[in-house]
């Protein structure tokens, strides 16, 4: 019996091989951008990180971040979808290399460090830096932290600007600003670095809450697409942010969000 | 008249041809459709795996171990205490176990470590001491010590009732001889079950990035998806990988060995 059933081992084989020498690649995207999802810009974002991008009341996303790239997509004749990837990925890159999304809008400020592993459009908006402290407490500046629990958000440019800024602070990392908020309002730390607009909105939703310091960087956010391959679709948007901001739009999600 | 030849899936060799055939579709499906290029170049860069070390293991392993440790002795000493309040013949004990049980077991052990964490500062004022490790004992501990109640549980009534019948007949008090023959006995029973605990224990400590890092506090996830941003590469998930495997396969091989010398007696 067993020469028969190696017989038909041999046979499957053969005939997987074959089936496996037929496999085909259609990984060719007649898109001109080289779109994940054809005619719709998908877009990796961090949220929530209010006001920039957060979600509304029926759960759709929102914010600034992504209101600019529906202007953006919406100028490129393209439609827009939101994944919510987390930060990590966006500035490793590893979002947008796995395919995950085209672009990433998610108030990445622009570093040479991030340069490394991203392609970054244009800049869009200032990414200053600050301290939010219980307005009870009596840390005010950031060298009273010597010693003490200064809270920042894993991977971003607050918490970098802490570690060269408050080293003899410990520094905390929190994976988002919910995390950061609750973790000041309990005591875990006793302060919060990061960026201006999360920590303005923070101090404007709680009263016990204030910034003391404001640390321009001189960074601005910019947008991120993976780093090689989507040069096409890096300057299309560079484009049409310019437009955007030239012909108003720009000005008009400011207000719906910072005013 | 002839007997009609039998069809081929009835044919003796047909089954196992057919399940060979999975295996080997299965194989050569693995070894053309993988990208191996792509692989290596994203899970196999040995120079970035050699930057990993020797912090890998003198914070990220160790910390695991710290915190699985501590989790697992609050979460043993609780389990035992509810075990036994569980098989109380006063209701009240029996009642609070099982509620304690039902509600630890309910919850995802991250959100109880998130209420641990900052909830209980936020409710009482009160900080739970000893930073990371703290944190582990407490959030983790108390989520361990509800399934670990109901293996020792199982274990106490696992061993014949006679035995108890026996130590009281010699004289031995309930509690002493609860001490002293049917706990040994029970341990005995339990040690696979504790094993499992004490492993899924350990990779519930990747769960501690919620409550906030330090660059020394680190556990092992924690400290590989953070080099693995840094690098935007995925080699260091390999290398935590491995490092787990390197924890948990000679522990559970000892334990094994535990086992065995522990069935001798039987």
């Amino acid at each position: 019996m067993k020469h028969k059933w190696t017989t038909s081992l041999a046979l499957v084989v053969a005939l997987a091989l074959v089936g496996a020498g037929c496999g085909d690649d259609d990984d060719v995207d007649a898109d001109a951008f080289g779109l994940v999802s054809a005619g719709t810009l998908t877009v990796c974002t961090d949220s929530p990180y209010a006001p920039m991008e957060f979600e509304d009341a029926d759960g759709n996303f929102t914010g600034f971040d992504i209101e600019l790239m529906r202007a953006i997509a919406k100028d490129l004749g393209l439609e827009t979808a939101v994944v919510n990837s987390g930060f990590d990925p966006i500035t490793s890159g590893l979002a947008m290399e796995s395919g995950e999304c085209d672009i990433a809008a998610a108030s990445i400020t622009i570093t040479d460090e991030r340069e490394a592993n991203i392609d970054f459009s244009d800049q869009y908006f200032s990414g200053d830096q600050s301290l939010l402290v219980k307005a009870a407490g009596g840390m005010n500046t950031l060298a009273s932290f010597a010693g003490e629990n200064l809270g920042v958000q894993t991977g971003t440019t607050g918490e970098i600007y802490a570690n060269e800024n408050a080293p003899d602070a410990t520094i905390v990392s929190y994976e988002g600003p919910g995390d950061l908020l609750t973790a000041l309002v309990a005591g875990e730390v006793d302060g919060v670095l990061q960026d201006i607009v999360v920590n303005g909105e923070a101090a404007l939703n709680d009263d016990s809450l204030s910034i003391v310091e404001t640390y321009p960087t001189n960074e601005f956010y910019g947008l991120a697409v993976q780093e090689d391959g989507k040069e096409a679709l890096l300057t299309a948007v560079n484009a049409s942010l310019a437009k955007v901001r030239a012909d108003g739009t720009y000005d008009d999600i400011y207000n719906d969000f910072f005013k | 008249m002839t007997k009609a030849a039998k069809p081929f899936w009835k044919k003796s060799w047909f089954v196992p041809t057919v399940m060979y055939g999975l295996l080997v579709v299965a194989a050569l499906a693995l070894l053309f459709l993988a990208d191996w290029a792509t692989i290596q170049r994203n899970f196999f860069q040995e120079d970035i795996a050699r930057r990993m070390f020797p912090e890998v293991l003198t914070i990220g392993a160790k910390n695991t171990i710290i915190y699985t440790a501590v989790a697992f002795a609050v979460g043993f000493v609780l389990a035992l205490g509810l075990a036994l309040m569980k098989l109380s013949p006063i209701g009240p004990y029996r009642w609070f176990a099982t509620s304690y049980i039902e509600l630890f077991r309910g919850l995802p052990a991250l959100v109880t470590i998130i209420l641990v964490a900052f909830g209980l500062p936020l409710a009482f004022g009160w900080r739970i001491p000893f930073g990371t490790a703290g944190k582990a004992a407490f959030g983790l501990g108390l989520v361990a010590a509800a399934y670990m109640a109901e293996t020792i549980r199982a274990g106490i009534q696992a061993v014949p009732r006679g035995q108890m019948e026996a130590a009281r007949s010699l004289g031995m008090s309930a509690p002493t001889a609860m001490t002293y023959i049917i706990l040994p006995q029970a341990f005995r029973i339990i040690i696979p079950p504790l094993t499992n605990e004490l492993v899924l224990l350990i990779k519930d400590t990747s769960l501690l990035f919620v409550v906030g890092t330090t660059p020394v506090s680190k556990e092992l996830t924690k400290f590989g998806r953070d080099f693995m941003n840094l690098n935007a590469n995925a080699t260091p998930l390999t290398v935590i990988a491995l490092v787990y495997l390197a924890i948990t396969l000679p522990m559970t091989s000892l334990v094994r060995q535990l086992e065995k010398k522990a069935g001798k007696g039987r």
